[in-house]
């Protein structure tokens, strides 16, 4: 049995990190988008829950805690914003918010 | 406990349900006295603020401080928030449903925005920045049937969310070099160890996050569009109140915890500032819809806010500060004009400002006050300010910034005042008199006198600026 | 901190500690298993016993008897409702991270008064402006799963 140590943690948090990234950048549909988002602040959340083990201090699992509301009401009010979209524009690809322009 | 401290945000919150409620339960159909009620609540409580309501000191831990400086970014919040509210009861009539929320979100804003001036740990960064952040999400797409309000809601929300996920990332390896997320520590920190590898991997993600709060260069992608689609009171409140706290945070940031690498970070600003102030100015210059021009200005005044805070001594910081202050009332005056334009053209187009001289001399007069201060011509409270933070860079040497600062003035004029050229040198499409409301008329004579008389008499402002930045930068 | 072996206090022990010991302190998730897999056949046994047969219509073999039809295209529309509820669900529900914490050291600060009702009446405060927020929701028709019985009347 390989003893899980603070690296093995980053390692999957950065891995995470930068497949949300990832998917922001690559994807056109913004529930797609926003999903990679999440995904993002989550692992940001196994990240700090990781440190908060390894520097034997409890500040980081609070950030985790507001980090999960905040990501909560995020969600809450995004995909209002997205479905309010989708039955204006019948899509959500971001491809195609180009009303605005000079 | 130290929850007196907490007393002017709690009586802000408070204000919010209130309102809240009072939306829910009450029959009435026009709900703008709801405005008229957050209004005198915000002026009651700065008033409270300036007569007994201020409680100083640190607590909580030191995760809070109520300062001098933290006390100016509350009153000026507040006095912002209430202006926003005058304009968005202006508004109203093109709020299909939702105004008594409309005022409610705004109060809840407010209360993020004055959470963010006392920060001082990151915890408290992250949640008085979501406040405002997410409140500004529901904002921008309140006008859910039309198109352009749902995509800068979309657009603001996926930057927006980018931007926190960064934000979060850095306060993370933050956390995990210094093994806690209070400022003190982070300073502590770098004075015993330096600047180098996870701690400053995350201090520039953080920065990161907070540069796309102010719209600074790389970080602006946002703003046109953003300022563009969002309901115009919304788009006013984002570039008065929504600015001003990333700066009260990037300020508390950089003295509180970033202060023993002051040199990097004096660098970084002072780059990013004349990025930030020559893109802002140059891409202004073609534009045809006043909202979008205006949220190109308002990256550019971000570039001279960072030019105060690049200056990183007490004159800067209070330059900063005092240029913050006029631009405010500067700005919320173009806005205000905006909002009884729209009334009456229903676009927000330059061309349609043709002749408004002639249609309407007090909206011309008071965008032209607007649209000269924030070019910075004397005497408006535009110039003073620009004066004071041109004054602060030269004052630390800078004359390349200060050069790059100037050529940005130089292009502003031409596009505020091309404007200005269009209402009173241009014939009207039609000639149509505006007619302006009461309260909307009072705000916009209110606000051109504030302009110009910061712009005379700018002595206690000056003052009090330079006293909130003279306990922030020790 | 806490006495449940986790994976970093598994790590500085490793050495020291034999691998029988070390698979021991998965008993209880073992006997977590077992017993939901009794619990489910026990379940479905009973039914098969007890359950009365004969008076089964088609909508009783679906997977959910209420809700949506799980086969078909994905496209469909389905009510709003369900979204609302869904946000609302995930709203309320996150109170809980703050509420359990706050829960577990209730009880050890209750030693002293002064913290005790300092955090009493700290959550009582969060709670209530939940309250707020729960009172709109109710107020506005969002939890009214039929539509709303006060709808006004064309004008006669």
């Amino acid at each position: 049995m390989i003893p899980v140590v603070l690296p093995h943690y980053l390692v999957v948090s950065a891995a995470l990190f930068s497949l949300g990234l990832a998917g922001v950048i690559i994807r056109r549909n913004a529930l797609v988008i926003f999903m990679s988002l999440e995904l993002m602040l989550n692992a940001a959340n196994l990240a700090l829950a990781a440190f908060s083990r390894y520097n034997g201090s409890l500040h980081g699992h609070v950030l985790v805690f507001f980090i999960i509301t905040v990501a909560a009401a995020e969600v809450a009010v995004g995909l209002a914003i997205i479905v309010a979209l989708f039955r204006r524009r019948k899509s959500v690809n971001v491809d195609e918010l180009t009303s605005m322009r000079l | 406990m130290n929850l007196s401290s907490l007393k002017l945000e709690m009586a802000t919150a408070g204000l919010g349900m209130l309102v809240l409620m009072l939306g829910a339960f009450t029959r009435r159909d026009d709900k703008r006295f709801l405005g008229a009620i957050s209004a005198i609540g915000l002026t009651a409580i700065l008033a409270w603020s300036v007569c007994c309501g201020a409680v100083m000191g640190v607590g909580f831990d030191g995760m809070w401080v109520n300062d001098a400086m933290a006390l100016f970014f509350k009153r000026l919040f507040l006095i912002a928030t209430i202006l926003v509210t005058v304009m968005s009861a202006g508004f109203a009539g093109k709020i299909e449903s939702g105004v008594g929320e409309f005022f409610a979100l705004i109060l809840f804003a407010c209360t993020g925005m004055m959470l963010t001036a006392s920060v001082n740990d990151f915890v408290m960064l992250f949640v008085s920045l979501e406040t405002v952040t997410i409140t500004f999400y529901i904002l921008t797409s309140y006008l859910r049937r039309q198109v352009p309000s749902l995509e800068a809601g979309v657009k603001y929300l996926i930057l927006g969310a980018l931007s926190s996920a960064f934000l979060v990332y850095g306060i993370t390896f933050i956390y995990g070099a210094t093994g806690g997320t209070s400022f003190s520590g982070l300073a502590e920190f770098l004075k015993v160890n330096g600047a180098g590898g996870l701690v400053l991997l995350g201090v520039m993600l953080v920065l990161a996050g907070l540069g796309f709060k102010v719209a600074s260069v790389p970080f602006h992608i946002w703003v046109p569009d953003v300022y563009q689609g969002a309901p115009t009171p919304v788009t006013a409140f984002l570039a008065v109140g929504s600015k001003a706290a990333g700066f009260a945070l990037l300020l508390r940031l950089l003295y509180g915890g970033l202060l023993p690498m002051k040199a990097t970070w004096v660098a970084l600003i002072a780059v990013l500032a004349a990025l930030t102030i020559l893109y802002g100015n140059l891409a202004a210059i073609p534009q045809k819809n006043i909202k979008r021009l205006l949220g190109y200005s308002s990256i550019s005044h971000a570039g001279f806010l960072l030019l105060g805070v690049a200056a990183a001594t007490a004159f800067g910081t209070g330059a900063a500060l005092f240029y913050l202050f006029a631009y405010v009332f500067t700005n919320l005056g173009a806005f205000l004009v905006i909002v009884c334009m729209a009334n009456a053209t229903a676009d927000d187009e330059i061309a349609s400002y043709a002749g408004l001289a002639r249609r309407s001399p007090l909206l011309a007069a008071a965008m032209t006050v607007a649209l000269v201060s924030l070019a910075g011509v004397p005497p408006m409270a535009g110039f003073f300010a620009k004066f004071l933070i041109f004054s602060a860079v030269i004052g630390q040497q800078l004359w390349w910034l200060a050069a790059v600062g100037a050529v940005g003035v130089v292009a502003s004029l031409y596009y505020y005042l091309g404007v200005v050229k269009a209402m009173y040198w241009q014939e009207p499409r039609q000639e149509a008199a505006i007619a302006v409301g009461l309260t909307m008329k009072v705000a916009l004579w209110f606000v051109m006198a504030a302009t110009l008389a910061i712009g005379v008499f700018q002595g206690p402002v000056v003052e009090w600026a330079f006293e909130a930045a003279r306990e922030l930068v020790k | 901190m806490t006495d449940f072996p986790l994976a970093f206090d598994a790590a500085r022990s490793y050495r020291r500690v034999n691998v029988s010991a070390e698979l021991s302190q998965y008993i209880p998730v073992g006997l977590l298993i077992l017993i939901a897999i009794a619990f489910a056949a026990g379940m479905l046994l009973a039914s098969t016993a007890l359950g009365q047969k004969g008076r089964r219509p088609a909508v009783k073999d679906t997977p959910y008897e209420c809700g949506m039809i799980p086969v078909g295209d994905a496209h469909m529309r389905f009510p709003v409702k369900f979204h609302i509820v869904a946000t609302l669900f995930i709203l309320f529900d996150i109170e809980v991270v703050f509420l359990y914490p706050w829960a577990v050291v209730f009880k050890p600060l209750l030693k002293d008064p002064q913290t005790g009702m300092t955090i009493f009446t700290s959550m009582l405060t969060f709670l209530g402006i939940l309250f707020v927020g729960y009172v709109y929701c109710w107020k506005k028709g969002a939890l009214d799963w039929a539509p709303r019985r006060e709808t006004p009347q064309p004008p006669a």
